[in-house]
């Protein structure tokens, strides 16, 4: 949890300091982006929990993801149609749909009085 | 270290690095005028066109302290009051006193009939180029200071169409206009009766109920030019 917080601080400061802007056209398509990843990295700590992780499957959903909102964005562009809402909307949704499970299961990891029988999250599968 | 961990860690960081890039760009953009609602965009003109009212006083104001210095400075020598003399003839030429003499009074106003089904509106209408032309009459017999609804038309005053209403040194004005003009009564509206002349070009306008109405006048007082007169880029040439 902790370096997680870490590393996205890492990063905001080195997108700080990076000497590299964004060109103004290409806006849309980075928050397109950036809501991609923010959806598949809550996604993967889903998985985490429910011990269903797979580290591959991630690698590739982020990456897929990410591009596919892109190019989706990209798409709608060429064709009229503001089609990079359906993909904000997506993972808009599932951002919210993730951050709720996911705080369900940091709860029953802190608090000793969760709901009977789960005050350990993860079931032990060694 | 479990792989998870690592790779979330770089996942946050990835994200981190698009947050702050997405965030000075959209810091960069600002909100375009674009995006503004219409109703936020009418106060904005309001309170533009307040903050410019009060700005406008104050630089009367400091003009009219800038005028006291100049006095008290002169005070001294003979030297400094030519030198005065020579400013308020500037002054004068320029428009930045306001003065009164004999001259006429032009109103003109819209038609107060409508257009029938079908047809413009032009002839209607009093224009931007209506009363352009009368400034350009009216300096042309000789005319040595001008208003329109007083705002005293100066060197680089503008007379133009802004939707329904014209601008005269960026304010708005609405009909009627009343255009003063200081000079010879009986040249002034000469040149405006003149054949070809303005009332000869409005014409038209006057058979479709724009009333154009022109009394020569004892003695008319004309107000200072108010605006701002600032100079960017255009400097005096070292003679």
């Amino acid at each position: 949890m902790v370096f997680l917080l870490l590393s996205l601080v890492l990063g905001v400061l080195v997108g700080i300091l990076l000497p590299f802007h964004i060109p103004l056209v290409w806006g849309k398509y980075f928050s397109v982006a950036l809501l991609a990843a923010i959806d598949s990295l809550l996604g993967a700590g889903k998985a985490v929990y429910e011990d269903r992780f797979d580290f591959w499957l991630f690698v590739s959903g982020f990456i897929t993801n990410t591009f596919l909102a892109g190019l989706l964005t990209y798409a709608g562009d060429r064709l009229g149609v503001e089609l990079y809402l359906a993909a904000i909307i997506t993972f808009g949704v599932r951002i919210f749909q993730d951050l709720s499970i996911l705080r369900v299961y940091l709860f029953k990891r802190f608090s000793t009085t969760g709901p009977q029988g789960v005050s350990k999250t993860r079931p032990e599968t060694k | 270290m479990s792989g998870w961990r690592f790779i979330l860690s770089l996942g946050c960081f990835i994200i981190g690095i698009l947050i702050a890039l997405q965030f000075e760009q959209q810091e960069k953009v600002g909100f375009p005028l674009a995006a503004y609602r219409p109703v936020d965009l009418i106060r904005m003109v309001k309170d533009s066109e307040r903050t410019r009212g009060e700005l406008q006083t104050q630089v009367e104001q400091l003009r009219a302290r800038l005028a006291e210095y100049e006095f008290a400075r002169s005070g001294r020598g003979n030297i400094s009051r030519v030198l005065l003399e020579e400013l308020e003839r500037a002054r004068l030429e320029a428009g930045l006193v306001p003065v009164h003499g004999p001259g006429i009074r032009v109103i003109l106003d819209d038609s107060k009939q409508r257009p029938r089904g079908g047809e413009d509106d032009y002839f209607y209408l009093v224009h931007d180029v209506d009363l352009n032309q009368l400034v350009n009459e009216l300096w042309g017999s000789g005319a040595e200071a001008i208003t329109i609804n007083g705002q005293r038309v100066v060197a680089n005053s503008a007379i133009r169409c802004v939707g329904p209403t014209i601008l005269v040194n960026a304010k708005r004005l609405g009909p009627p206009y009343r255009v003063d003009a200081i000079g010879d009564p009986d040249t002034l509206a000469g040149g405006l009766k003149m054949r070809g002349g303005f009332l000869d070009a409005m014409a038209v306008s006057i058979r479709h109920g724009v009333s154009a109405l022109m009394t020569k006048e004892e003695n008319l007082e004309l107000p200072a030019y108010g605006g701002p007169m600032t100079f960017h880029y255009a400097s005096p040439l070292a003679r």
